[in-house]
């Protein structure tokens, strides 16, 4: 046997597969708010339709599994919590409204695994008579 | 004889190397002597380490050489939006390479062999393509280096004339991929799913052509074109779901270089020293998105310009110098996509030790250190030419990742070893 091969085999026997990751699903409401919203519009996030794996269909959340733990962070518009904070699976948010705000959700399963999540509440510029065309909140 | 030996040996190399080790064209892959005079070598000498440069150069060695090199390089690039925080994109990579170069013996003699391998110390190959196509992504720095590149190339000397002619390999990705939905496999939804994924490796092929000449006693010229490497990601994916078929495309592309027509001077003013210089046209207009589209705005077309300097200080020892101006392709980043990239300067310095007048042994050692250092790149996005990111509402809502403007701005700082083995024990 070649010592490239040892050193194959060996680093094969080392190494261990990584973590099953985990879904991570971001759900938002309202996804747009007006410019000049100055933290008006309160912001749904929601991530509790996030799974312990990856999946390609939409799994019920089980009610036995070890919960999942959430971060979220943000950049863009500068933002206020209203409801809720960094690590929790639901919270209400306020956007200054002078640009985007982008939304990254971490999610971490109990094996370790990581996914993340990117969202962006988009601004929609007022209309020619100063109003927003938005429907309300 | 001395030759077919020699020629068998590194043919022998070739064959029995497990782990390849050299300079190809990929990215960031040269050997130091052609790094340390910042890519000016179209028309100076070459040997089995300027084989992507110009293939005509392997017309120069009279005898059989092996080259393994590597590098380490530190990629410093950070984004930020406008009166946000930067956010830090570098990275750090190395890579190897292998190269050998030989006359042909027997009735081939006066054709010369050349083959050379990049192998990037992390990825065979990664194809980057983001989710979203308005991803702040480096199209000049971040991912060019990231995959394995072969070439092949043979040259001839027709009188005053150095002609060579070479395939660079790059690899390509094919993925047919199968999910189907099988009722009742599984009490959970989800393992219900079957996903057959098949992977399999191709080779895209680009050509390389150059020409080298000595019309004067103290100048060389030379002119080459090398063909733009590129992968493709490509495959179908079939998704079936009990009466539901649905067959959907999968086209991801990664354009690595683009093709580029260089010319090239080298001036000897005195017998130790050579100064060179290389102008260089590259295609940046073809570069396509990863979704095989144009990029908005499309790229531009560049001219870049290199020179170099190299001083035999003695008859074993070399110091080189060089400089570059490359022109950034990417206009003002306006419209949906945020690519990264400005003006480039580089600088690099190296050095050559020849061992075999030392201690007669057939080895030659090389070595640089190399910085390139780009403007910042600053753009103002226009609203009017970013899409609607949601037809669900009234008005156009705006969500790019680089709204309302950005700046961005990237250094690299590289060091490489070559060591060149002489097959013959033919003196320098």
């Amino acid at each position: 046997m070649r010592w490239g091969q040892v050193v194959v085999l060996i680093a094969i026997a080392c190494g261990s597969p990584p973590p099953p990751a985990p879904s991570a699903v971001i759900v938002m409401s309202p996804s747009s708010v007006c410019v000049g919203d100055a933290f008006t519009t309160p912001i749904h996030l929601d991530a509790t339709s996030s799974a312990q794996g990856l999946t390609l269909v939409y799994v019920r959340p089980d009610p036995n599994a070890p919960p999942l733990s959430y971060t979220w962070s943000f950049e863009g518009a500068a933002m206020r919590f209203d409801e809720g904070d960094a690590h929790s699976d639901t919270l209400t948010v306020r956007s200054s409204g002078d640009r985007p705000l982008h939304v990254t959700l971490e999610v971490r399963n109990s094996l370790g695994g990581v996914t993340d999540a990117l969202a962006s509440i988009s601004i929609t510029p007022v209309d020619a008579a100063g109003r927003c065309p938005l429907p309300p909140p | 004889m001395r030759r077919a030996c020699a020629t068998l040996v590194v043919l022998a190399a070739l064959g029995s190397s497990s782990v390849a080790h050299a300079t190809a064209g990929t990215a960031y892959a040269e050997t130091s002597d052609v790094a340390a005079v910042a890519g000016a070598v179209v028309a100076r000498p070459g040997n089995a380490g300027t084989i992507a440069a110009n293939p005509a150069g392997l017309a120069d060695p009279s005898e059989a050489q092996v080259v393994l090199n590597g590098h380490f390089t530190a990629l410093s690039e950070s984004f930020a939006r406008t009166g946000e925080t930067k956010t830090a994109l570098g990275r750090s990579f190395g890579g190897f390479g292998f190269a050998a170069a030989s006359p042909l013996p027997g009735v081939l003699s006066g054709l010369h062999v050349g083959v050379a391998l990049d192998l990037p110390a992390e990825h065979i190959l990664r194809v980057y393509v983001p989710v979203r196509a308005d991803q702040p992504v480096s199209a000049l720095y971040g991912s060019r280096p990231d995959r394995i590149g072969a070439m092949l190339a043979l040259a001839y000397a027709l009188g005053p004339l150095k002609l060579g002619a070479g395939l660079s390999v790059s690899p390509s990705l094919e993925t047919p991929t199968e999910v189907t939905y099988v009722a009742g496999r599984d009490k959970t939804v989800d393992k219900s799913v079957v996903v057959r994924l098949d992977r399999s490796l191709s080779l895209a092929i680009a050509p390389t052509i150059g020409v080298r000449a000595q019309p004067l006693r103290w100048l060389e010229v030379g002119l080459v074109y090398r063909g733009a490497a590129i992968s493709h990601a490509t495959g179908t994916q079939r998704t079936v779901a009990g009466g539901i078929v649905a067959n959907d495309p999968i086209d991801f592309y990664q354009f690595w270089s683009p093709a580029e027509l260089a010319l090239g001077a080298a001036w000897k003013p005195r017998r130790a020293v050579t100064l060179s210089c290389d102008l260089t046209w590259h295609q940046w207009s073809a570069f396509r998105t990863g979704f095989d589209g144009e990029p908005s705005p499309e790229f531009r077309d560049t001219v870049s310009l290199r020179a170099g300097i190299s001083i035999a200080t003695t008859r074993w020892s070399v110091l080189r110098a060089g400089i570059a101006v490359e022109p950034s392709p990417i206009r003002e980043q306006v419209g949906n996509s945020n690519y990264l990239g400005a003006n480039t300067n580089t600088f690099s310095i190296g050095g050559g030790l020849d061992l075999r007048p030392i201690v007669h042994v057939p080895i030659a050692i090389d070595a640089h250190v190399r910085a390139r250092v780009s403007a910042v790149q600053s753009a103002h996005k226009d609203p009017a030419q970013l899409p609607d990111a949601s037809a669900e509402f009234q008005g156009k809502q705006i969500d790019n990742l680089g709204y309302p403007g950005l700046t961005s701005q990237a250094s690299s700082l590289q060091a490489g070893l070559t060591v060149t083995f002489f097959l013959s024990k033919e003196r320098p």
